[in-house]
């Protein structure tokens, strides 16, 4: 039997307001316990809650985004349910009316084609707070600074086959949001939290399998995994004429298996009904066209645009727009030095080497886009050649940050003075009767090979400063005269 | 008609226990107050809208500023157990 | 038992001209409640030194010539009301220790207006109760015959100020919790327009329908309190910012010529005979000061208990789902773990009246009977405001009982669970549409107190006040004041 494997994602991103969905409390991360909490986080009776005009904000900014429905009227409803981490006994979500409708969202995929995944909803919802197991022996122990943290929810239609595709469309999620500027989309550090509802179903056949959750995997490399053991546990259910059991799993990385959840075992009813300590949100027609005016480029336009106006090819196009950060930084090199292929090959190559043998963002990095475009510029006047460029970009990693500095300091600048050069290849002429001989009994594939020799001697006597183009060219002229 | 297992379901749900003993009188009251709700069945509701919120009114949005509590320990004071700031219950097993 | 009493105007005045002082006021209240609340265990807590302390500050801000109306007067909070540093248990085992960090709105209103806070009232187990009788802390009693019950959930309250402990008491109203109690202890009591008064810091029993307002003797009173708590709240979502008027101002207006309708459903099988012959006079009364009486009628009247008990309960199990025992109030001794911390400290620390509500309200907003339960009775709740609204185009204010008898007495055992609930039956309308709705004395039925009831347009407190001042300039009931004589 040939299985498929249809997939759905609810991806949960943390906004990036200053205080939460509801209360004032700031939403910075990693603060003490419960120090970032106040009557309304731990649900003191009598606390109501009151919206966050930047979280709206944000999910209509997102929606704009992926070119959705923006919900004119929506509401927010309880979702009730026990839980330590869940003050109320009810999280305040959007079930009945979301703020984000239907919308399609291209993913581009490695291969430069487009997956389109059809965005069922997005909508506003609080976080819970932090449970920590075993800090306190035989307790948990329950920390509120994060409830009440807004969460954008986006649910996908069943449309993942691969997990190769939820992965492309988890990046370009992640892409998406730090352009907007609405969430730093960081899985390893909680604020994208991606769950996979997952099936099987006999290839062809149209109808949906029973279906499990996995939830809160949080690396691209976990997804992969968790989606494959997953596929593979309930193939074997299925192969031997077994049941999939509807259910929540968690990943265990460690013992590379998925297990039931224990503590969603208890059947639940979340009661879903309109919250009446809120009333709906109204969104007109000039507050959508005044977020709209103030969207930045986005991904797939700003690619777009690489590709056709800056004549980049698809693959330094796809890295550069990968996240805002890096394209900010190629589009401040380019604005100062001119040159888009030269900065898309030294932020795709070497910079992006070297950030990945250290395991850094491009912000970390000592090198800021001034520094690149005036290496560039070095190059492109003819001071620098590409191996002495080499050096500079070393130190510029290094820490140094002025180049004409560095080029003086480190003698790099290129020999590009005929007069200098030319007596260089008169020596070498003089010096070497045998080989020039030789070069000029050669024929004309030959004379490409023989020529290296030359240029070797000059490039040592000039301490690797001459201008390949202009010695070349020299060397050419001297050897043919006869 | 409710049945007293349906009503322990219900309890369940609610986090409330019922004994043994009382489950009888717990299902009668109940079904008691559901009977109550019988009239509302005959009421023509054709295209009303339910009424969520009596005030006609739209959610007012709250400037994103933050305002950071003082008095930390009036809001852990209360806590029936708690250790470095922390509000504990007994281990839950995920 | 005719005996003139004390009206907070009266108070505002004598302590202006300095004829009484502010910590006079208070000993007074205080070595009252101490004399009396044994027998009629209207107050859970008081807070002798705070009021004194308070009341040496109102002095010295009267000294230096404050006139606000309402500085140096003692008052009580229903205890659903939280103040800050001061325990506040909705009348429940499962916040009798606890201790809010912060006090709800209407106590800071009327703090800053000068207000001097006695203590906390007794009242139903969160709110859910017409009799006072579910109070962890033991019923309250009515003091015009403390075998009988002073009504409910704000029945400590209005015992408070029947009794004379203070000129002002606090309740709050979800389906008649001002009103009936005001009604069976012979006062006058104001249930605001939902959103007229911020609900930030009472704690909440159904969101959709809770309102604070003000317990006095007389509509005068009201109005001098109604306009330092009401208005616009940022911490409250739902609170209106609709402007407040000075009701004060607006008291003295003619009702000549005013529209009073008079619904024929009112005066149902539900309502005692000797009672609804009060009202009538009480109605009468207005007719002779000029206002015209309309008949009208309010078809789903009966409805409107169903229509309630299945949406306040409803909202109410959400509410309560924070009582868990794990950041604040109750926790049962040695948990085995988490469901078992969860369900005993909810079953041990609500009443039976509670965990009823609970269940009720669970069971209807279950995915199965969403549907037919809570969503029809929110359609049924918008047919009935409808049915108001409608009235109310063709009058200026409804007119009737508050409560459909007199006090019952204590334990009656006759009253099955939802009789309980029929004593809502006048009062739940203006709470699911939303309406300002008043209770001011009408009379004595077998020397117990009646009251009559106004219901008025939606932030229409002005006219409310204003009808009920011009009845009480014409009448005497709310100067009556039972005679206590023998609780001493």
């Amino acid at each position: 039997m040939q299985w498929e494997k249809v997939m759905g994602l609810e991806v949960h991103l943390q906004l990036a307001t200053q205080s939460k969905i509801f209360s004032s409390s700031a939403t910075t991360f990693g603060a003490a316990a419960n120090s970032q909490t106040n009557p309304l986080d731990v649900a003191l009776p009598g606390t109501l809650p009151v919206l966050n005009h930047s979280a709206v904000t944000q999910a209509i900014v997102f929606g704009l985004g992926i070119g959705a429905d923006i919900g004119r009227v929506s509401r927010f409803d309880r979702k009730n349910y026990f839980y330590p981490d869940l003050p109320k006994g009810y999280q305040i979500s959007q079930f009945f009316q979301p703020i984000v409708k239907e919308g399609i969202f291209d993913v581009p995929m490695e291969d430069g084609s487009l997956f389109p995944v059809r965005i069922l909803r997005a909508h506003l919802e609080e976080d819970a707070g932090k449970s920590v197991h075993d800090a306190i022996p035989g307790h948990t122990g329950i920390d509120l600074n994060r409830a009440g943290t807004p969460l954008l929810e986006v649910v996908t239609e069943p449309d993942f086959r691969t997990a190769t595709q939820v992965v492309a469309y988890l990046k370009a999620l992640h892409a998406l949001v730090t352009y907007l500027g609405i969430s730093d989309g960081n899985m390893s550090e909680g604020s994208m939290r991606c769950d996979v509802n997952l099936s099987l179903r006999p290839k062809g056949e149209s109808e949906y399998g029973t279906r499990t959750e996995l939830k809160n995997i949080n690396s691209f490399r976990f997804i992969e995994r968790a989606i494959q053991i997953e596929a593979d546990r309930q193939q074997d259910l299925l192969d031997s004429g077994d049941t999939v059991t509807q259910e929540t799993r968690l990943f265990d990385p460690d013992k590379d298996e998925t297990r039931a959840m224990r503590s969603k075992e208890v059947a639940n009813d979340y009661r879903y009904f309109p919250d009446p300590d809120l009333l709906p949100i109204v969104i007109d027609d000039d507050t959508i066209d005044q977020i709209r005016a103030s969207l930045p480029e986005l991904p797939t336009a700003k690619r777009a645009r690489y590709i056709s106006d800056l004549g980049l090819g698809d693959y330094d196009a796809n890295l550069l727009t990968q996240d805002r950060v890096t394209a900010e930084f190629f589009e401040a090199t380019c604005t100062i030095c001119n040159n888009p292929k030269a900065a898309a090959n030294w932020i795709v190559g070497e910079l992006s080497a070297a950030l990945n043998r250290v395991g850094n963002t491009i912000n970390d990095c000592a090198i800021r886009p001034d520094g690149l475009a005036a290496l560039i510029t070095r190059i492109d006047d003819g001071t620098l050649s590409s191996k002495m460029a080499k050096t500079v970009f070393d130190a510029l990693w290094a820490g140094e940050s002025d180049v004409d500095r560095i080029i003086l300091d480190k003698g790099l600048k290129q020999v590009s003075d005929a007069g200098a050069l030319e007596a260089i290849v008169d020596e070498l002429i003089a010096a070497n009767s045998a080989q020039v001989d030789q070069y000029r009994a050669a024929d004309a594939s030959k004379q490409k090979k023989l020529i290296g020799f030359f240029v070797g001697q000059a490039m040592k006597a000039s301490k690797g400063q001459a201008n390949p183009q202009l010695l070349n060219q020299l060397l050419k002229e001297k050897l043919s005269a006869s | 008609m409710t049945h007293a297992a349906a009503v322990k379901e219900v309890a369940v749900l609610a986090r409330l226990s019922i004994s043994d003993e009382d489950i009888e009188t717990a299902t009668t009251e109940f079904n008691q107050t559901l009977a109550l709700f019988d009239a509302l069945s005959s009421v023509d509701t054709t295209q009303v809208t339910p009424m969520v919120n009596p005030l006609d009114a739209v959610q007012r949005l709250r400037i994103d500023s933050v305002e950071t509590l003082v008095d930390r320990e009036g809001l852990m004071r209360n806590a029936p157990a708690q250790d470095q700031h922390y509000f504990l219950v007994p281990r839950v097993l995920d | 038992m005719a005996k003139a009493v004390n009206t907070l105007a009266a108070l505002s005045q004598q302590l202006r001209t300095g004829s009484v002082s502010s910590r006079e006021l208070t000993e007074d209240s205080l070595s009252r409640i101490a004399r009396l609340n044994p027998a009629l265990n209207a107050v859970i807590t008081s807070c002798e030194d705070r009021a004194l302390a308070a009341a040496a500050q109102a002095d010295k801000a009267l000294a230096s010539g404050d006139v606000s109306p309402l500085l140096g007067i003692p008052m009580l909070h229903k205890d659903i009301f939280c103040t800050r540093d001061v325990r506040t248990t909705c009348a429940s085992k499962m916040l009798a220790e606890f201790i809010p960090p912060y006090s709800a709105t209407v106590v800071n209103r009327l703090e800053t207006a000068g207000m001097i806070s006695l203590g906390k009232c007794n009242m139903d187990e969160f709110a859910m109760g017409s009799s006072n009788e579910t109070s962890f802390f033991g019923a309250a009693r009515n003091p015009w015959d403390t075998a009988r019950v002073p009504g409910g959930s704000s029945g400590g309250s209005a015992a408070a100020v029947a009794a004379g402990f203070a000129t002002l008491a606090t309740g709050t109203d979800t389906g008649g919790s001002i009103r009936q109690p005001a009604a069976l202890c012979g006062i006058t009591g104001l249930k605001p327009s939902y959103g007229r008064v911020s609900r930030y810091g009472m704690i909440a029993f159904a969101s959709s329908m809770d309102q604070a307002g003000p317990m006095a003797r007389t509509a005068e009173d009201c109005a001098l309190v109604l306009s330092a708590m009401a208005g616009s709240d940022a911490l409250d979502s739902t609170c209106s910012d609709q402007p407040v008027p000075n009701y004060a101002e607006t008291l003295e207006q003619s009702i000549s010529g005013l529209r009073i309708g008079v619904p024929k459903e009112f005066f149902s099988h539900h309502l005692d005979a000797a009672v609804a012959d009060a009202i009538g006079r009480a109605i009468k009364e207005l007719e002779q000061a000029g206002a015209i009486i309309v008949d009208v009628s309010l078809p789903s009247t009966d409805l409107g208990v169903s229509t309630y008990y299945v949406i306040a309960p409803a909202e109410a199990s959400a509410n309560l789902s924070r009582y868990d025992g794990v950041r604040y109030g109750y926790r049962c001794e040695n948990p085995a773990d988490l469901e078992d911390l969860y369900t005993r400290s909810r079953s041990e620390g609500f009443g039976p009246e509670v965990k009823r509500r609970i269940l009720v309200g669970t069971f209807t907003l279950s995915a199965a009977s969403y549907d037919q339960y809570f969503m029809k009775a929110q359609q049924v709740r918008r047919v009935i405001a409808n049915e108001y609204d409608t009235v109310l185009d063709n009058v200026d204010v409804i007119a009737g009982p508050s409560a459909p008898n007199t006090a019952f007495v204590l334990n009656d055992q006759s009253k099955s669970i939802t009789d309980m609930y029929m004593e809502d039956v006048f009062t739940i309308g203006a709470n699911l549409a939303g309406l300002p709705a008043i209770s001011v004395p009408a009379g004595l039925v077998n020397g117990l107190p009646v009251g009559m009831q106004l219901i008025g347009r939606r932030f229409d407190e002005a006219r409310l006040l204003n009808v009920a001042h011009q009845y009480q300039k014409r009448t005497d009931w709310h100067t009556l004041s039972p005679d206590l004589g023998g609780l001493v």
